[in-house]
């Protein structure tokens, strides 16, 4: 034990412990299932002990995660699509709570609205927004990740905020016009 | 009032704290302006917190998972936590005895083995290297990787073991199957010319004439049978089978990369393979890469003049970033 060098494997832990969740949420944005979320997830984790250890204690590994997730997310999409899977194991699923059901009736709309509203997103706006929102990446790090600008990352997102603000709003009159009717009804 | 775009982008940086000092003076003016630009700016303050929640609302097991990764990376000894400690001396006592004769036995049993068979190892290092095995058998090793054959090869058994990527094309001798062992992984033949490729966890075999048997190493009743024209990958116990679309899996070997209309997903699969170089489609190509296809033959060609010739045929734009080639419109 004493001439293992303990630092970058202690590191190596806490990085995977700070963002394996999220990743996970991120690669199930792709692929729509939780098991093989996990073992893209997993793959990246792998390699990164393997191949690129410098870069566990660097300030860039957020960066290069979410990058390589949703590479081998695509990857993944692509050759789904080809192969028929033979499935010669019963696969461990680990245990999956449900999400934590949310507290009070109030907060409960806004975030069943604002996750409706979420899914109306046109479709780069999403993306950008959502590896945002997961990753808490800079603009610059989220451009470099999909390849876009940093000008139309921050249009995006501003574009993402108005939107929703404006869908939340019109649920709100909705609702509002729903009870003015139901006064005289 | 219509909301000005120039303060629009001012929150958006400000929510993600990449406002400048000017821009949050700017901001601020900005809020203290009206009750309704501070009530929008609210709103746009909630919807940025809840919606990390919306986003993440899936829980994966990170427990679980970092130790099913432990597993994978270090020696199962260096991370046994530490516990605290219970009155269980004689389970202990018992367990530490077993674990002893286990030492024993495997030790015995290995400086027993190692004493009857000494290993050839053969590296391709500069290039790719054909071996000559006793039987007949010839091996194309793949620059990089490594093979490995007892000395006493062919006497009772034909066993290989490979780490990296090979051709193999083996002579036919019904009595002794020619057996290759990765990391993971068995392959095991008659006679049939195949390709075996260990990277990482992955390991593919793709078969171009006869039948091989294709199995996990620790459990080699998983297997798939695979016959020409077939392939198949292992990935952490799942097996993949698919069929062969081209010849490009031995361009490595030959030098020959042939398209005939295959996607672009394909092209460039075949090409980051055989030139060992990463090749990244920008997100709108990525989009439509199944949907467009090459029709091309290169032979040993600098992987400059592959990519101007597939950016001439298919009119995007690559360019190279660091070590990377990037693919974008």
């Amino acid at each position: 034990m004493h001439n293992v060098d303990t630092a970058p494997y202690q590191s190596f832990q806490k990085v995977f412990e700070q963002h394996y969740n999220a990743l996970c949420n991120y690669a199930y944005s792709f692929l729509k299932d939780e098991s093989s979320s996990e073992d893209v997830v997993q793959e990246v984790f792998i390699r990164i002990w393997e191949k690129k250890q410098e870069l566990i204690q660097a300030e860039a590994i957020r960066f290069y995660l979410f990058t390589s997730v949703r590479n081998n997310c695509l990857t993944a999409l692509q050759k789904e699509k080809k192969a028929a899977m033979v499935e010669l194991k019963e696969y461990n699923i680990a245990d999956t709570d449900a999400a934590a059901p949310m507290e009070g009736q109030p907060e409960k709309d806004y975030t069943a609205q604002l996750a409706a509203a979420m899914n109306q997103l046109p479709q780069k706006c999403r993306e950008v927004f959502e590896l945002s929102r997961i990753s808490k990446l800079s603009y610059k790090e989220i451009a470099d990740t999909l390849e876009i600008s940093v000008k139309t990352v921050e249009n995006q997102i501003g574009k993402a905020l108005k939107i929703l603000r404006a869908y939340l709003k019109s649920q709100h009159v909705f609702i509002a016009i729903l009870l003015i009717i139901s006064l005289f009804l | 009032m219509e909301m000005n775009e120039n303060i629009m982008q001012i929150i958006t940086r400000h929510l993600n704290k990449e406002a400048t000092p000017e821009e949050q003076v700017t901001l601020n003016a900005w809020l203290d302006e009206s009750a309704a630009n501070r009530q929008e700016y609210d709103a746009y303050r909630k919807i940025w917190d809840e919606s990390t929640h919306i986003a993440i609302q899936h829980h994966f097991n990170t427990k679980a998972a970092w130790e099913k990764l432990q597993e994978k990376i270090q020696p199962a000894a260096e991370i046994i936590p530490m516990r605290p400690r219970k009155n269980f001396t004689l389970k202990y006592m018992l367990a530490a005895a077993a674990i002893l004769l286990f030492v024993v036995v495997t030790v015995v049993y290995v400086y027993q083995s190692m004493n009857e068979t000494n290993w050839k190892s053969i590296v391709a290092q500069e290039n790719n290297k054909r071996v000559s095995l006793p039987d007949g058998s010839i091996i194309t090793l793949r620059k990089g990787s490594t093979i490995r054959y007892p000395e006493n090869y062919g006497k009772k058994e034909r066993k290989t073991e490979l780490e990296g990527e090979a051709f193999f094309e083996v002579q036919h001798d019904s009595k002794k199957p020619f057996k290759v062992y990765t990391n993971d992984a068995v392959v095991e033949v008659l006679g049939t010319a195949f390709l075996v490729r260990n990277i990482d966890s992955l390991d593919q075999v793709v078969v171009s004439i006869g039948k091989v048997r294709f199995a996990e190493r620790k459990d080699e009743s998983r297997q798939v049978i695979l016959i020409k024209g077939q392939k198949a990958d292992l990935i952490h116990d799942h097996f993949t089978r698919d069929t062969v679309l081209n010849q490009n899996f031995k361009a490595w070997e030959n030098g020959h990369l042939i398209f005939q209309n295959e996607s672009l997903q394909q092209v460039v699969t075949d090409i980051s393979n055989m030139y060992n170089i990463p090749i990244q489609l920008a997100p709108e190509v990525a989009r439509q890469a199944g949907s467009i296809t090459i029709k091309a033959e290169f032979r040993n060609e600098p992987i400059e003049q592959v990519m101007d010739e597939i950016q001439l045929m298919t009119g995007l734009k690559i360019h190279r970033e660091n070590s990377i080639f990037v693919i974008s419109q």
